[in-house]
């Protein structure tokens, strides 16, 4: 049998009478890069929060590495979260946020410095670790909170948006990152807008539209599943996916009305 | 919303789009309140106390009316020439000329207070603009400041509505004349826009200073401490400060009001009706040319931080520190030395640690004249509530963006809680058991008594920030409408503040009444030990109060929900 990292049932939110994500089941194995797609509002950011424990579902069941999202203590040890604003403290410099969580999660000191320093260079960060948070750009922001999230070598990292804001380098420098954590047995759920990252690196792709999972697969899959013998993109197989979902709600809220 | 903004400059079409921009400010704010019960709820309160202390003392209705003299009142003795109500009434003013004085002193706080307050509003809320991208694009900045400024006198009107509405009521009421009741209501709206319009200018001007000269921005704990003491001075000594502000141009507006129903001097009424609307042009001009030296500017550059020659990076908090790492866990040192940095770069967090320590100063000053031995115990209770005042009044507005962050990690409720407690009791502790040392020695010259008065003071410098945090997640201010957008350490609520400052009041009654009785011989049972058993009773309060308050922060980190 193989492990589940992430594994949900149903799982459903909801505020007021809006629906936000709505019986979405996934079984994502261990180690692999699951690739989390769908247009703005989908619902991809609430499916996130309610994995990392940050929201309750207000339905269905969901575990993260074999923990119950409704036990924060549980999971919380396993997981590392870059939601799509890098939660960082805007008066503390790169070196000192890292240090901060490093010590707040009580990594060793000497274990701690190493990784940190390891990782600032990695993601050419060193030379800007001592300036204060509040002068850097959106993509060093970024990388600050990857490093921040990946620190205590979680089991999952979910990523929201991680290549937002990124220069071409540097967005290479994290596809390499996140391949080298599937490498290391770290699952890693990528929520992107950018789909040839997804293309490039995602093991199992879903596709999130107005709450639901309406298609699910691997890249390849996704691409070969309209026409047969036409070249196709993830990205034409996305905007077909989501365009078609987007007629039949339509289709559906117009017969209602009538 | 709909139509353009900037398509004119004309007078009509900046006060036109200007209300647009005030219109979607003050939906901002109210969206902000709605989406937290309890702030909503303090505003009320605050809003029933302004209305209570304008209206004041009413006969026949004691026990639901403010005991002090208030519109009611004064209204009274003006129209009677101080024979009627005002000696039924029997207190403060017994002829028409000292009614008519407090009612200008009155008027003069009033104003300053307004003033100071959409200062505060103004400097904090400076990041608003940088954030609403393309305004400053799009919209001439005359406009964008009408529009500011209208937002604010909306929000200081909201907050004295009903003290207007029943101050005029009571006005028309106590002197018998309806007319009163207008003339009431034209002073204070005429009040409110030149306090509102003069606190934006100044406000401005603090920008100004901030965001032009790197001293003022690296000093602006020690620049801004004095405007803050002042503001909170006038609250714990109003009465002096009435005598005053009531002879200065500012107290004229109650001139308007008081001419109203037969008082005051219509000269001075007559000066106020057609300075107003002059004062507000002027004063629009001087804040336009201030918002463009404040707004069109580079933002400021913070000083690099050199990792070599400042590896500890705590300056004066070395010693701390070490015992620190001597005492804490790992977790939470990191909380604690992050804060410390944090507040070190962003000192305005530290606003309302000023109030306790004027409150401290205004009343240590009097009660060391009626009861000399209270001072040490003074001296702990609002140092202690110093301490407690800072960042730990804010914990969750503080943490703001770096919440999914803090929450998806084992444990930290707790650990960041502690490390919020000890960041403020170890260095404020030390600070004030000192302090209370020093006070208890010269006042009393017993060494047992000293000692007694630094663990007193030790212990509440750890109970005090423990209730702080209790309020504070209660009452959390975010500067943004979602948590998640908070950029950094914020200035507490100020219903934080207020609650706050009740239970610090609280936690000091029973020793400082202790210390009163015992000085009066009051009761059979010997000074000793009246004086003991009111400071027992503190600690026990205070502790209570701490468990709780201390369990609710905990409990609120471990539960936290984002987005919901």
């Amino acid at each position: 049998m193989t492990d589940l990292a992430i594994e949900t049932r149903a799982l459903t939110k909801r505020y007021g009478d809006a629906v936000a994500v709505e019986d979405l089941t996934l079984s994502i194995t261990s180690g692999s890069v699951y690739g989390f797609l769908g247009p703005n509002g989908a619902g991809k950011t609430t499916t996130m929060r309610m994995l990392t424990t940050l929201t309750k579902p207000t339905s269905g069941t969901a575990s993260v590495a074999g923990r119950s999202i409704e036990d924060r203590d549980a999971v919380t040890p396993h997981i590392g979260y870059l939601p799509e604003e890098p939660p960082l403290y805007d008066e503390l410099t790169g070196r000192e946020q890292l240090e901060y969580i490093a010590g707040l999660r009580d990594i060793p000191e000497d274990k701690a410095d190493r990784r940190i320093g390891s990782m600032l260079d990695r993601f050419d960060l060193a030379e800007d670790a001592d300036k204060r948070i509040d002068a850097y750009s959106k993509g060093m922001r970024q990388k600050i909170g990857v490093i921040q999230a990946v620190l205590h070598e979680p089991d999952v990292v979910f990523l929201d948006e991680p290549t937002s804001g990124l220069d071409p380098r540097a967005a290479r420098t994290m596809r390499d990152t996140i391949a080298e954590l599937a490498e290391r047995e770290m699952t890693v759920f990528l929520s992107t807008h950018i789909l040839p990252v997804v293309d490039e690196l995602a093991d199992t792709v879903g596709v999130l539209h107005d709450g639901r999972l309406v298609a699910e697969g691997t890249p390849d899959g996704l691409k070969n599943r309209a026409e047969a013998g036409e070249e196709r993109s993830l990205e034409d197989a996305f905007l077909d996916i989501t365009h078609d979902h987007g007629d039949e709600r339509l289709n559906e809220e117009s017969t209602t009305t009538v | 919303m709909s139509g353009r903004l900037g398509t004119g400059h004309g007078a009509v079409a900046r006060l036109r789009d200007g209300a647009r921009i005030a219109r979607v400010e003050t939906v901002r704010h109210y969206r902000r309140q709605r989406e937290h019960s309890w702030r909503a709820f303090s505003e009320l309160f605050l809003v029933l106390v302004a209305a209570f202390v304008v209206i004041g003392h009413v006969p026949g209705a004691e026990g639901w009316t403010y005991p002090d003299p208030g519109a009611y009142y004064y209204a009274a003795a003006v129209a009677s020439g101080g024979d009627g109500a005002g000696a039924a009434a029997g207190t403060v003013a017994t002829d028409q000329d000292a009614a008519v004085a407090a009612v200008r002193g009155f008027a003069g706080i009033a104003f300053v207070l307004v003033a100071l307050v959409t200062m505060l509003w103004t400097v904090k809320g400076q990041g608003w603009r940088e954030r609403d991208n393309g305004l400053l694009a799009t919209t001439p900045i005359g406009t964008i400041v009408v529009g500011d400024a209208l937002a604010k006198m909306i929000k200081a009107g909201r907050f004295l509505s009903l003290a207007i509405v029943g101050g005029a009521a009571a006005f028309a009421v106590g002197s018998g004349r309806p007319l009163g009741a207008v003339g009431f209501v034209v002073a204070a709206v005429g009040l409110i826009a030149t306090a509102t319009a003069c606190g934006y200018v100044a406000g401005l001007a603090a920008l100004v200073a901030l965001r032009r000269s790197s001293f003022v921005r690296e000093h602006k704990l020690l620049v801004g401490s004095p405007l803050v003491a002042l503001y909170f001075g006038l609250f714990v000594g109003s009465r002096q400060a009435g005598t005053l502000l009531g002879g200065w141009p500012i107290a004229w507006h109650a001139d308007v009001a008081l001419a109203s129903i037969g008082g005051g001097d219509p000269r001075l009424a007559a000066a106020a009706l057609v300075g107003t609307p002059l004062a507000l042009a002027g004063l629009r001009a001087l804040a336009t040319t201030l918002a463009r030296l404040a707004w069109l500017v580079d933002p400021p550059k913070e000083p690099e931080i050199d990792a070599d020659a400042e590896p500890a990076g705590f300056g004066p908090f070395d010693l701390l520190d070490r015992s620190l790492a001597a005492t804490c866990s790992r977790p939470t040192r990191a909380v604690t030395r992050a804060l410390w940095l944090r507040v070190r770069r962003r000192p305005q967090a530290l606003l309302y640690v000023l109030l306790p320590l004027v409150v401290l100063v205004s009343a240590g000053y009097e009660l060391a004249r009626v009861v000399p031995g209270a001072l040490p115990a003074l001296v702990a209770v609002y140092g202690a509530g110093a301490v407690g005042a800072g960042a730990t009044l804010n914990p969750l507005g503080n943490e703001g963006r770096g919440l999914p962050a803090t929450l998806t990690t084992p444990g930290s409720a707790r650990r960041v809680v502690r490390g919020y407690l000890v960041s403020a009791a170890l260095p404020g502790g030390a600070l004030v058991a000192a302090l209370s040392v020093g006070v208890a020695a010269t006042a009393t010259g017993s060494t047992v008594g000293a000692l007694g008065a630094g663990l007193f003071a030790a212990a509440l410098s750890v109970f005090l920030p423990a209730i702080a945090l209790g309020v504070g997640t209660l009452l959390p201010e975010f500067d943004a409408i979602r948590p998640a957008e908070n950029a950094g350490v914020t200035v507490p609520h100020v219903y934080a503040v207020v609650a706050y400052s009740g239970a610090i009041g609280v936690v000091g009654a029973p020793v400082l009444a202790g210390l009163y009785l015992a000085a009066e011989g009051a009761t059979e049972i010997p000074a000793d030990a009246v004086t003991a058993a009111g400071a027992a009773a503190t600690l026990l309060v205070a502790g209570l109060l701490a468990g709780l308050s201390y369990r609710r922060a905990v409990r609120t980190f471990e539960t936290y929900l984002v987005g919901e």
